[in-house]
């Protein structure tokens, strides 16, 4: 069965772009416009990683990041942050927010793959993305 | 019929497909209100007909009904219809953005049924409103049955979805735009930069043309980069892009401060959002951004970026700006290294065709005199700048082998034996061997062995004739007789001007090319020769080597 991720992001275009890099990988992908959003599918939808943006309404990413270590069935979802402003993060709380990976926006859809794959103790690169476009 | 105005709400940012939606169902017969989640009224409610607007007079209209309607709608968050105390129709879809719950749309109309209903008639009555003029204002506008509510509550959701999703849609393509038109900005920005780094382009020219295109790209107000001079014979160059009216000496002091307060610490790119606040200086600099320019681990300048004019810098301009600097850093490098290698080129290739003439205290200086006049003519052939100054190699170093002439045959006043002259004839040949092995030189060396070569083919060493001699060789030919006449010699004093002009024109079309004699001709001869003797005053200082004649 194919892993989940769910990603979370207030700007469409990056939904869209990671979405298609992930499911042309094999990846189940859902997801959400804000962390409030992004808590609930999780506790629904169980995903096996999350990818989140830092700056969204009704929730932050971090507070978000957060939330799912409170919760026992989610505690152990590995996390990734892409934003604009991680130089005004510190690593104190990403790691309380048990985010083990973040990367600068603007990224590219390849390195993002790479760190899910590492993320996801896929070491080896999924043979050939197969071309679709959903 | 009338209208009640409430505040916008949140609701509105879906205000186009609601709009549209509105004036959709106003075409069948249905008057939509949209209501917050607060359950106000958001926009306006036009009541169905004057009847209505009557019973509203009365609290019995449909605008409260709706309102009641919305509330539930919001409350329970489905679907549902009622009717009003007029006995209008009303359908309600609650408004859902993502998860969201944002409002709820209501629609009413007139059912045909309700003018024969006898509510009707106890309304009209309550209302005291003659049942004839009730009916007259409310007729005309039933056009639907009461039985229909069922399929219009489907046909709204349905509606309301579709419009909801082709704003969202619209919105998505219309961000997604404006991201890929700055991201090919930034693109086109790293290729118009990576193609101009053009080795023989001035730095401060290189530095103000990235200056000008971060301005646009990036967005803001100003951009400036600092080079430290690396030696004490350079300068230091300071360039300025924008409007703020920064000029060289704050730009400096602000990039020499900025290292100071090591907000570039590590040689990492900065930036600050509250530049303002957080060092309460600098005038009118809200924030900035700032990337050290880093050659070989050492940090050469500073290029920086002000005023960002929508919002704060984030970690996309870090990184254009970080590419932008490390690109610049390479070019300045690459710049600061050709420079370099070409003054101790042009050094080493003085200093050799100094040493040459040093061992004729007569010739001294005439070697970089050809290369002058060389290079002259070479433009006043139309040749390209390239040319012209592989041609000035070429006419300072064509007397190289005179290195394998015995000094006692250059230095002879009088004339030259036989075989003394076979020696002084083998230079070209030498000069030709000596930088042979010099591969950058190939081109050059054609010009030094055939120097000496005439047209009428009784020059040296192979003879020459007419269109076998090269460009090059009659080039330097030309230049080497001119510079010979009209300086002293062992065996001659300097001719006057006339005369070597009469000379020239003698032996035009015979040892000299005609063509290159009317381009030398046609020049100010005399200003040039003060001209030559400003630029080759007295060469590399040759009196200190014991060369007392030389002038």
């Amino acid at each position: 069965m194919s892993k989940k991720i769910l990603i979370a992001d207030d700007e469409a275009h990056i939904l869209h772009v990671l979405s298609l890099k992930l499911k042309n990988a094999g990846y189940d992908v859902v997801t959400a416009v804000d962390g409030e959003e992004a808590l609930d599918l999780c506790l629904m939808e169980r995903p096996d990683l999350v990818i989140t943006d830092c700056q969204m309404p009704f929730m932050s990413g971090l507070k978000f990041c957060g939330e799912l270590r409170r919760h026992e069935d989610t505690r152990h979802i590995p996390a990734m942050m892409l934003t604009a402003r991680e130089f005004d993060i510190e690593p104190a709380e990403l790691q309380q927010a048990g985010i083990s990976v973040i990367l600068a926006k603007p990224f590219a859809p390849r390195e993002v793959l790479q760190k899910v794959h590492e993320l996801l103790g896929e070491h080896e690169t999924i043979e050939s993305e197969s071309i679709q476009t959903n | 019929m009338t209208t009640t105005t409430a505040k916008p709400g949140v609701l509105l940012t879906m205000g186009r497909a609601l709009t549209q939606l509105r004036t959709q169902l106003r075409e069948i017969g249905l008057n939509l209100s949209v209501w917050d989640e607060n359950g106000r009224l958001a926009g306006k409610f036009q009541t169905p007909c004057q009847f209505c607007q009557m019973a509203q007079e009365s609290r019995a209209g449909c605008i409260e009904a709706a309102e009641s309607l919305a509330i539930k709608l919001m409350h329970d968050g489905r679907q549902a219809q009622s009717v009003s105390p007029c006995g209008c129709s009303l359908i309600g879809v609650p408004i859902y953005q993502r998860r969201r719950l944002l409002g709820a749309a209501v629609a009413c109309y007139l059912p045909r049924s309700l003018v024969e209903d006898e509510a009707f008639n106890r309304l009209c009555d309550r209302l005291k409103i003659d049942r004839q003029a009730a009916l007259g204002m409310a007729q005309p506008f039933c056009r639907h049955e009461l039985s229909q509510a069922d399929d219009f509550l489907k046909i709204l959701g349905w509606m309301l979805a579709r419009e909801q999703a082709v704003q969202t849609s619209q919105e998505e393509l219309g961000n997604l735009s404006a991201n890929l038109a700055s991201t090919y900005e930034e693109l086109g920005l790293l290729y118009a930069i990576t193609g101009s780094m053009n080795i023989n382009r001035q730095p401060r020219d290189f530095l103000q043309n990235v200056c000008s295109q971060i301005l646009e790209v990036m967005n803001i107000s100003a951009a400036a980069a600092v080079v430290h001079a690396k030696r004490p014979s350079e300068d230091e160059i300071v360039v300025v892009a924008g409007d703020m009216n920064l000029d060289a000496v704050q730009i400096k002091l602000l990039a020499d401060e900025f290292v100071a307060r090591k907000l570039i610490r590590d040689q990492d790119p900065a930036i600050e959002n509250d530049f303002g606040h957080a060092y309460g200086a600098a005038g009118n600099i809200r924030n900035l951004i700032a990337v050290p320019l880093v050659s070989d681990e050492r940090t050469i300048g500073v290029l920086m970026g002000f005023n960002k004019r929508s919002g704060d810098f984030n970690s996309v301009d870090v990184k254009l700006i970080s590419s932008l600097g490390t690109q610049t850093a390479v070019f300045l490098e690459y710049s600061r290294l050709y420079a370099d290698m070409k003054d101790l080129l042009m050094g080493v290739l003085h200093a050799m065709t100094a040493s040459i003439d040093a061992k004729d205290p007569y010739t001294c200086g005439h070697s970089q005199r050809v290369a002058i006049i060389s290079k002259r003519l070479a433009e006043a052939c139309g040749l390209s700048a390239e040319h012209a100054q592989r041609i000035y190699l070429a006419g300072l170093l064509h007397d190289v082998g005179k290195i394998g002439v015995p000094e006692s045959v250059l230095r002879k006043p009088g004339r030259l034996t036989d075989e003394e002259y076979d020696s002084v004839k083998r230079h070209p040949a030498i000069g030709a061997r000596i930088l042979g092995g010099i591969r950058q030189l190939e081109d050059v060396v054609e010009g030094i062995v055939t120097h000496h070569e005439r047209l009428d083919g009784r020059g040296y060493p192979r003879g020459l004739k007419g269109d076998q001699v090269p460009l090059e060789g009659r080039i330097l030919g030309l230049a080497d007789s001119f510079d010979a006449m009209t300086s002293d010699r062992t065996y001659r004093r300097a001719m006057s001007l006339t005369a070597v002009t009469d000379e020239i024109k003698r032996n035009a079309g015979t040892q000299l090319d005609a063509v290159l004699v009317d381009k030398l001709l046609s020049m100010d001869l005399s200003a040039f020769m003060d001209e030559l003797s400003i630029l080759v005053p007295n060469p590399l200082g040759l009196d200190a080597i014991g060369s007392k004649e030389c002038k």
